[in-house]
């Protein structure tokens, strides 16, 4: 038995301290605000993403159920302007709320992880080499978007612009995304327990104009109105073709640190749960966490690889492959599911729990 | 509704020039040196910069007159490549000689006196050692610390390290018979691969050896000799300085790192051929002021700022650092002898020179972004 200390509370750092705990260690987490659920001016958010919560509840120990994770009833998906409409079950999507309410995902692991007998100590940031270099061997760092620790522990990241607005609305769980001309990267709109969530992202600074394009579309094919939008930024590990990394130095890391995402839509809630287990497994056993890992990650070149194709086209190219992609997934939805099953594999970890 | 604040880390020419920009914006300006007094190392200052400038368009794009005394176009321009004297036609340059440092007539001063006026506050003596004390600023904090390794390491920025020596000292007009009251020597020759030059202003000689890799106190007599057979100026105090430059990469040049904004030589708006530095501080100090209301257009216009980075990069590895002694020579007695005969080339050497610095491109394009140039 030995003491593990997990920098950050997130959705990684939570399942790690449940694991660890499990493991018969004592833990102590540390955060750097003063509650659960991340930075407060942006919750409570909405994610969505393709999981299947009977399995990875198996695999993290927790179990995975509605309010906390919602299969989502509907996707639909705005290439260019034109809508296409995917019932959310057929890409294993499910709705997550974020944030410090009690329906929250975090909530639920967060209440998990006190019930074993985890600690907490809130109002800890630590941002400079030397914070890490007082940290004991095999702390396990899950900060997340913060980019402190990307500096202190020379990963290298990517920014990612944006800004976010949220809403009370009442109605089943579903997902808008947005692609055109306005960013590079995609929106999305989502709901779940009565919130409405928008976040839009690019690599660039993000503009007003792109906001004011994006609001006027929402109000007026959706219906959602936001009264306020928020600038937000982050940074995420997708920098290089080899991000996913375990361990760096003496310490573990998990979560977007640890560049358990898709890089394509940056899809990170069910990754670093997964990433957050393997955290906790490499306390313990490093050569099974890092087979683990190397697994679960063994897709990630080629998505980046897709990313990066994709990132270099035209929003012509882009439009008109959208567009065929959806058209005939749509028309042609039993010979291509095989494909999005395989397609599905590079978020890491997803179906190989 | 909270009023808006900003700390700038670094009282040089980018952070000023951010320091000013913002107050115009509306901002609580607070800003953070590292020596005690304005005007940067005590050592070397007060010191002069040879630069491209042009002092209508960069007082339009700051909504600051800039001038004389502290800026002032060069009357004479001789060049010395590998011995041979070529003088160039001051009136085809748009070199400017700068004064730097702590005197009523150096443009660190000038714009400290004006932020200060403003409202700006200034805490000096507060240096950043490591990743923590910098880590400390808020996000959006403009850091423009300038070539000193700090900064630089704590945010993962890649640099190379540049050294010499400076120097700095009371002069009478020299260059003979004739006397100008601003001037500049360039020397290139075989003890750097890089170059030393000598301007004047103000009263003011300064001497700067430039090169890649350590200089041994022998390469630099060599110069001070050759300084005082064609010049006539002697020195007596020579300070080795070394430091790091944002040129490593060809596509160095960011306005973003960390959460934070980067201005000046951190934010590699320098020219990664010849070093030149004071332009590309000032355009980029208010750039950086800009993205605290406006990141995107920010960005672009930093873009745009430094567009010439990659070309002139890539020319400076290939002619000058990958290219033998001989070549160098040859190629640079040709052209500099041909530029200073024929008043095409001069023209041309001007325009080429305009298009290198950073920042150039960006004022004569700047009623594109009056927005923010008009406040």
């Amino acid at each position: 038995m030995a003491e593990v200390t997990i920098v950050g509370a997130g959705l990684a750092g939570l399942a790690a301290a449940v694991n660890c705990a499990k493991a018969g260690h004592r833990v102590r987490v540390l955060e750097r605000f003063e509650r659960i659920g991340g930075d407060p001016h942006i919750r409570p958010a909405v994610d969505v993403t393709p999981m299947d919560p009977e399995k990875l509840g198996r695999f993290i120990g927790v179990d995975l159920k509605p309010p906390y994770v919602t299969p989502t009833e509907e996707f639909v998906v705005y290439v260019y302007g034109k809508a296409h409409v995917i019932p959310g079950w057929q890409l294993y999507l499910h709705s997550v709320e974020r944030g410090p309410r009690p329906t929250s995902l975090d909530s639920l692991l967060y209440e998990t992880a006190r019930e074993s007998g985890v600690e907490f100590e809130f109002g800890v940031s630590l941002d400079s080499q030397g914070d890490f270099a007082r940290l004991p061997p095999n702390s396990i760092i899950a900060t997340g978007l913060h980019v402190e620790p990307f500096l202190a522990l020379k990963r290298p990241y990517v920014d990612v612009y944006g800004f976010i607005g949220k809403t009370r609305y009442e109605g089943p769980p579903r997902i808008m995304g947005f692609f055109d001309r306005y960013t590079k990267y995609y929106n999305y709109c989502a709901n779940v327990n009565g919130v409405a969530f928008a976040l839009a992202f690019d690599r660039r600074p993000a503009s007003g104009s792109m906001r004011d394009a994006w609001d006027r579309q929402l109000r007026e094919w959706e219906g959602v109105e936001f009264e306020q939008w928020l600038p937000h930024e982050g940074v995420v590990a997708t920098k290089k073709i080899t991000a996913p990394c375990l361990y760096t130095g003496n310490k573990i890391l998990a979560g977007t640190l640890a560049g358990m995402q898709d890089p394509f839509f940056l899809f990170g809630v069910q990754s670093s749960l997964v990433s957050g287990k393997i955290a906790a497994i490499a306390v313990d056993d490093k050569e099974r966490a890092w087979r683990l890992f190397n697994t679960f990650t063994s897709a990630y070149k080629y998505s980046w690889l897709y990313k990066w194709l994709f990132d270099v086209q035209p929003h012509m190219m882009r439009n008109l492959g959208l567009r065929l992609g959806f058209g005939l997934y749509l028309r042609q939805r039993p010979l291509l599911q095989p494909v999005i099953d395989v397609a599905l594999k590079s978020l890491p970890g997803f179906g190989r729990y | 509704m909270a009023k808006k604040q900003v700390t700038i880390v670094g009282a040089g020419l980018g952070g000023l020039c951010a320091a000013i920009t913002a107050r115009k914006l509306g901002y609580d300006v607070h800003c953070v040196d590292k020596y005690n007094r304005v005007g940067g190392m005590p050592g070397a200052h007060p010191f002069v910069d040879s630069t491209p400038f042009d002092c209508a368009l960069m007082s339009r794009f700051l909504g600051v007159p800039i001038g004389e005394p502290q800026v002032g176009p060069v009357e004479s321009f001789p060049i010395y490549v590998f011995g041979k004297k070529c003088e160039l036609k001051p009136e085809y340059s748009i070199l400017h000689n700068v004064e730097r440092g702590p005197r009523k007539t150096a443009i660190d001063r000038y714009l400290h006196d004006i932020a200060l006026d403003m409202g700006v506050t200034f805490e000096w003596g507060n240096p950043i050692r490591s990743q923590k004390d910098l880590a400390q600023y808020p996000p959006n904090t403009i850091v423009a610390t300038g070539p000193y390794r700090e900064a630089f390491d704590a945010l993962n920025i890649p640099y190379e390290m540049v050294g010499g020596y400076v120097l700095s000292a009371p002069y009478k007009p020299w260059g003979g018979e004739k006397s100008y009251a601003r001037r500049c020597a360039v020397y290139f020759d075989h003890y750097t691969k890089d170059y030393c030059y000598l301007p004047t202003a103000n009263g003011i000689a300064a001497g700067l050896f430039f090169a890649r890799r350590p200089v041994g106190e022998e390469r630099r007599v060599i110069w001070e000799r050759q300084l005082k057979d064609t010049e006539g100026m002697e020195f007596k105090t020579w300070h080795a300085e070394q430091g790091p430059f944002a040129s490593r990469y060809p596509n160095q040049p960011r306005i973003f790192a960390g959460n934070k904004i980067l201005a000046g030589t951190l934010a590699g708006a320098q020219d990664p051929g010849t070093y030149f530095g004071c332009h590309g501080a000032m355009v980029s100090g208010k750039i950086a002021a800009i993205a605290l209301e406006d990141k995107a257009t920010a960005q672009e216009m930093f873009k745009v700022c430094n567009r010439s980075f990659n070309r002139m990069w890539v020319f400076r590895r290939l002619a000058i650092n990958y290219s033998p002694e001989f070549l160098r020579g040859w190629a640079l007695s040709r052209v500099i002898r041909d530029v200073s005969r024929v008043d095409l080339m001069g023209k041309i050497q001007g325009a080429g020179l305009a298009e290198m610095i950073p920042g150039y491109v960006l004022l004569k394009r700047m009623d594109k972004y009056s927005r923010y140039i008009n406040i």
